[in-house]
């Protein structure tokens, strides 16, 4: 029998506990792989307080870091259809899983998210683009709104 | 505060859903073909994108793999009888061979590319050098590339919309300066734009003078003075319209030797009584059209120049 796996707890902002490899986690959160090294986490008592990142997005985040740490042997296409599976998500999904992954510092799946908000706005419509974003008020005055319309009908 | 914060604060409060630093990175990481739309998404966005620091930040960034993608092939040349410039993305060569390029009519050549900005030269008048971004707005600089040679300095003329400006590399001190022209007259015509050349050993300046005369200018003693004024004079008005003229020369008896921008056309103009003449060139012996060459039209380049015994290798 090997030395049994150590473990980390995260704690959603619903203050859900999550019991995670600490491994799983240390390979990608620069921010836990550096609460780890510093000995600021105790593995008795501690659980590290996420109160920006609600349960479903930390079940996620999780989801992602394991996959990413047992199958990263696994070829280039087949972890591309799991990333793309995995994000196959609504923008608003996509946003918390962003801001998580922000928070928690995971590089890969930062450069994933931007990844593919980028190729959503590509080509859109000016309008799609400001609902993907949220922008309420875009701060153009009608004339100038009018003026980009004619100048670029194609955006519009 | 430095730059990147003033940016995070300028669009933080354009998205309702995304914190400011994280809406600038998902902006660092869109090709500069797209941020060009993105110009219209808000105001804020607009601000961002259309400041010079941005741009050679998202520049720096860009170079690196994430964005070559992004890369294009410009090619310019002559296609079915009409000089087009077109752009297709390289990528697009790799997966579908037969991809359509987006194409401009112009007349220009290719030089080189730096920065994303294309270097053309006009193939027509065979001397403007100009540096054009394509996907922002069109061109950015007009250059005369004819600089001229004047007691140890080497002179261009840079043509922008909103005004001129010579530029000189004095060779013996080895520096590089900037020389206004003289003050315009807010009647010329200032899209006629201003010819340098060498008179007399002194840099000379020949521009519209209220839409009645060209005015000709020699910087002398660090200062520039009138020389002559040309009017509008019928004759030649009526041959060339009223266009840039280039002074080739002038002689001991104030006989001035003048070229029409960049169609053909010499002729002189006497200072003395303000006659006009246009002497005729003949022809290359072999030149099947058999007009007097100083009759065919089409572009052509005219200087004036002084036999000597230099060999290119003694330079």
């Amino acid at each position: 029998m090997g030395s049994p796996v150590k473990k980390i707890m995260l704690c959603s902002s619903e203050k859900e506990i999550f019991s995670v490899e600490e491994q799983v986690m240390v390979q990608h959160s620069v921010i836990i792989n550096n609460m780890i090294e510093d000995g600021s986490y105790n593995h008795e008592e501690s659980k590290i307080p996420l109160d920006c990142v609600d349960s479903k997005t930390l079940k996620k985040v999780i989801d992602y870091c394991t996959h990413h740490t047992h199958h990263h042997n696994d070829n280039q296409e087949d972890l591309e259809a799991w990333d793309a599976q995995f994000l196959n998500v609504d923008s608003n999904g996509l946003y918390d899983l962003l801001m998580a992954a922000n928070y928690l510092e995971i590089r890969n799946l930062l450069d994933l998210i931007y990844g593919t908000i980028k190729n959503m706005i590509k080509g859109k419509k000016i309008d799609e683009i400001r609902r993907i974003f949220n922008i309420k008020d875009h701060g153009f005055t009608p004339e100038e709104e009018e003026q980009n319309r004619k100048e670029y009908p194609h955006f519009y | 505060m430095r730059m990147s914060d003033k940016w995070v604060e300028l669009v933080g409060c354009s998205s309702a859903r995304l914190p400011g630093d994280l809406v600038l990175e998902i902006l660092w990481c869109v090709p500069a073909t797209g941020l060009v739309r993105l110009k219209s998404v808000c105001r804020s966005w607009r601000t961002l994108i259309s400041s010079p620091e941005f741009a050679r930040e998202h520049l720096e960034r860009s170079t690196a793999a994430l964005l070559a993608s992004d890369a294009r092939i410009a090619y310019a040349g002559q296609f079915s009888h009409l000089r087009r410039i077109g752009f297709l993305p390289l990528h697009s060569l790799f997966h579908n061979p037969s991809s359509p390029a987006a194409k401009v009519v112009s007349s220009y050549d290719i030089v080189g590319s730096c920065h994303g900005l294309l270097c053309l030269f006009d193939t027509v008048s065979k001397s403007r050098v100009m540096l054009w971004n394509p996907y922002r707005s069109l061109i950015h600089s007009v250059t005369e590339l004819k600089g001229v040679f004047v007691s140890g300095t080497f002179n261009w003329l840079v043509s922008l919309p909103w005004a001129s400006v010579i530029f000189y590399l004095d060779l013996r001190r080895e520096t590089y300066r900037e020389l206004s022209l003289p003050e315009r007259d807010p009647d010329d015509n200032i899209t006629i734009i201003p010819v340098i050349g060498v008179l007399r050993n002194c840099l000379s300046l020949c521009f519209d003078h209220k839409k009645t005369h060209w005015a000709v200018w020699l910087r002398n003693n660090q200062s520039w003075t009138q020389f002559a004024m040309i009017p509008h004079h019928p004759e030649i008005t009526n041959r060339f319209g009223v266009a840039s003229l280039r002074i080739l020369y002038v002689s001991d008896d104030d006989v001035l030797v003048l070229e029409k921008g960049q169609n053909p056309g010499l002729f002189l103009y006497y200072l003395k009584d303000g006659r006009v003449a246009f002497p005729m060139i003949h022809s290359f012996s072999d030149d099947s059209v058999g007009m007097p060459m100083s009759e065919q039209i089409g572009p052509r380049t005219l200087l004036v120049y002084y036999p000597s015994l230099l060999s290119p290798i003694h330079l």
